[in-house]
């Protein structure tokens, strides 16, 4: 095996070995509770674990998602922009005036969905 | 703007030209433009964006085809400025013209998403010029699916009525499974000759496809032509074009009809004279066998149709299928008759879809029998669908015969006289159900309580004109053909 993964085994055993100290400390040194029903569910945040396995919900959560996907890979683009061009954007306009081109288009889906009322959650 | 507008014309020789020359540029931002225009400009500009954007469409094919002159390519060899890509171009934007004009005049259609429905042609002949204009797999894939995505919208817009959600999501399911073709034959055309480009690749293929990497290439040309073969709807992947032709709005109907199965060809064109150039030998027999199904399955399906949108959908089919002849004869001669087809069958669809879209709500549907009496209650509308029908069916002297004429007379030239043959029966075969709805305009008696059928001036002028065009592509196809031999001469 190769050196460079050394690191990674090691937190792989740390991963493994932080939970399974904590379940043996607790079985060792902790008390027998009692248990129910409600301690026995797994913990939710503030909701019903259990219920339909196709729950409805609001179509607002795919709206909010499919535009978080979106704006999201298209903000990512500017970074390989600006990494590849780092020393070219300086002395080329070309690179700017394509990027200032594509910027455009984003902004203009954000104006379209802002007039939509995309972005308006009580919708 | 007037950068946008003056796009193309500069580019007349050499060997680059400018990225803000590329005429896709300058139709992205006017879609842009309508689209948020119609969003957040003011009322008057809201209720009349299908005009502007008609009116543009127009502007934008008489700069196509009085300005645009060949030679050159843009951001190194991604974007080819040729003479297939400029005649496939103002097809894209004929077709964009005809759909928005309809989509003016036609109270077919989304009301609450006017705007999106007109501006969304836009995008899509964007994304067809793109295609058109490939020189990589890169941009093909992108501009396919930015064609495809945009035309599951259009489909399935009218969300309130049942046939056009199901059109959207057969045409989405069988869209995905296309695209998943595609991807996976570039991906290993990708690993067999290490290029994405057109121009290195079609050096490269006939020594991989000869070596010991024989059989990936095999698959890979397999699956891209495969995925060709969905967006031209040929047999055996025709399955969702009955029903998407059916299901969507009149105007869009005839868009895809016309702009969308151009732009598959102009694919199929760019590939087997491009990257595929030196195993087109190999692959004619795999295009003439999809010709000769699709001639079958189209003509034999439509036989039993009873909706005009359906049968179209499936006329489309067999249309694709005298089509492929033409490349499956691998000839200049088969080329330039695809091109000339295309334009022809562009014109008399358009003439046959664009009446049935101002007349649908009238006429109370697509059926056959809403004709009924058409030629007594309108006899010019009868004898403008009776021509539309007629060029379609191939009968001479107009535009759909001279084009199968020279389809066949090239696949002939290439050895192809079974699939001349099987042609014949199809067209045999097209006859009765082109002529089932001439029957029902003419010899049939119209329903008692008709109401007037008010088509207004400007869409009679546009229908008659497209009617003109086919008689006239039809008679003196001189000019035209001379335009076609001049700019495919370097292919």
């Amino acid at each position: 095996m190769s050196n460079e993964f050394v690191p990674f085994l090691i937190q792989m055993v740390f991963a493994a070995a932080v939970p399974l100290g904590a379940f043996a400390v607790a079985l060792l040194l902790g008390q027998r509770a009692r248990t129910s029903a409600a301690k026995d569910t797994p913990y939710e945040c503030g909701m019903e674990p259990r219920g339909t396995s196709s729950p409805r919900f609001s179509v607002k959560f795919y709206l909010v998602a499919m535009l978080f996907i979106i704006f999201d890979i298209e903000v990512v683009f500017f970074y390989p922009w600006a990494v590849a061009f780092r020393d070219a954007a300086g002395q080329s306009w070309t690179i700017f005036w394509a990027m200032l081109f594509f910027t455009g288009l984003v902004v203009a889906g954000l104006a379209y969905e802002w007039k939509k009322g995309g972005l308006d959650w009580s919708r | 703007m007037i950068v946008g507008l003056s796009c193309g014309m500069l580019a007349s020789s050499g060997c680059t030209m400018p990225w803000w020359q590329i005429p896709e540029l300058c139709w992205l931002l006017l879609g842009t433009v309508l689209l948020l225009g119609g969003c957040w400009g003011p009322e008057t500009l809201r209720s009349r964006v299908a005009g502007v954007s008609a009116a543009l469409f127009g502007l934008m094919l008489v700069l196509a085809l009085f300005f645009w002159a060949p030679g050159g390519e843009a951001f190194g060899g991604f974007y080819r400025w040729d003479g297939l890509s400029i005649l496939f171009k103002r097809l894209f934007l004929f077709g964009g013209f005809i759909a928005s004009w309809m989509m003016l005049r036609s109270p077919d259609g989304p009301v609450a998403h006017r705007v999106e429905y007109v501006a969304l042609p836009w995008f899509a002949v964007v994304a067809m010029g793109l295609m058109a204009s490939a020189g990589d797999f890169a941009v093909l894939f992108v501009s396919l699916e930015t064609l495809t995505i945009t035309s599951y919208i259009l489909v399935s817009m009218e969300r309130d009525r049942g046939t056009s959600l199901e059109a959207g999501v057969k045409y989405l399911v069988m869209g995905g499974l296309s695209a998943a073709f595609l991807v996976y034959g570039i991906a290993l055309l990708y690993g067999s000759c290490g290029t994405l480009r057109f121009d290195e690749m079609a050096g490269r293929l006939p020594g991989a496809l000869a070596g010991d990497m024989g059989p990936v290439v095999r698959a890979g040309l397999l699956c891209v032509m495969v995925a060709v073969g969905f967006k031209v709807a040929a047999a055996p992947f025709q399955w969702w074009a009955p029903d998407v032709y059916q299901g969507a709005p009149v105007p869009i109907t005839g868009f895809l009809a016309v702009a969308s199965k151009a732009a598959g060809f102009a694919v199929l064109l760019r590939l087997l004279w491009g990257p595929f150039g030196g195993v087109r030998d190999t692959l004619a027999p795999m295009v003439a066998w999809l010709a000769a199904a699709s001639i079958l399955v189209g003509n034999l399906g439509a036989l039993s149709q009873r909706n005009l949108k359906r049968l179209m959908g499936y006329s489309g089919i067999g249309h694709a299928g005298y089509l492929l002849m033409g490349v499956a004869a691998g000839s200049a001669a088969g080329v330039e008759a695809v091109v000339y087809y295309l334009a022809g069958y562009a014109v008399a669809a358009l003439v046959v879809l664009g009446l049935l879209g101002g007349l649908v709500d009238r006429l109370g549907g697509a059926e056959m029998r809403h004709l009924n009496g058409l030629a007594k209650r309108e006899p010019g509308l009868a004898w403008l669908m009776l021509v539309g029908l007629a060029s379609l069916a191939g009968l001479p002297p107009l535009a759909g015969f001279l084009g199968k004429w020279m389809v066949f007379a090239a696949a002939f030239q290439a050895g192809l006289a079974w699939l001349v043959i099987v042609a014949g029966v199809g067209v045999v075969a097209s006859l009765y159900y082109y002529l089932a709805p001439v029957r029902n305009m003419f010899f049939e008696s119209p329903p008692p309580d008709a109401p007037p059928l008010e088509l207004d001036l400007p869409f009679r002028t546009c229908v008659s004109i497209l009617m003109g065009l086919a008689i006239i592509l039809g008679i003196a196809p001189g000019p035209f053909m001379a335009t076609i031999g001049r700019l495919l001469a370097g292919l």
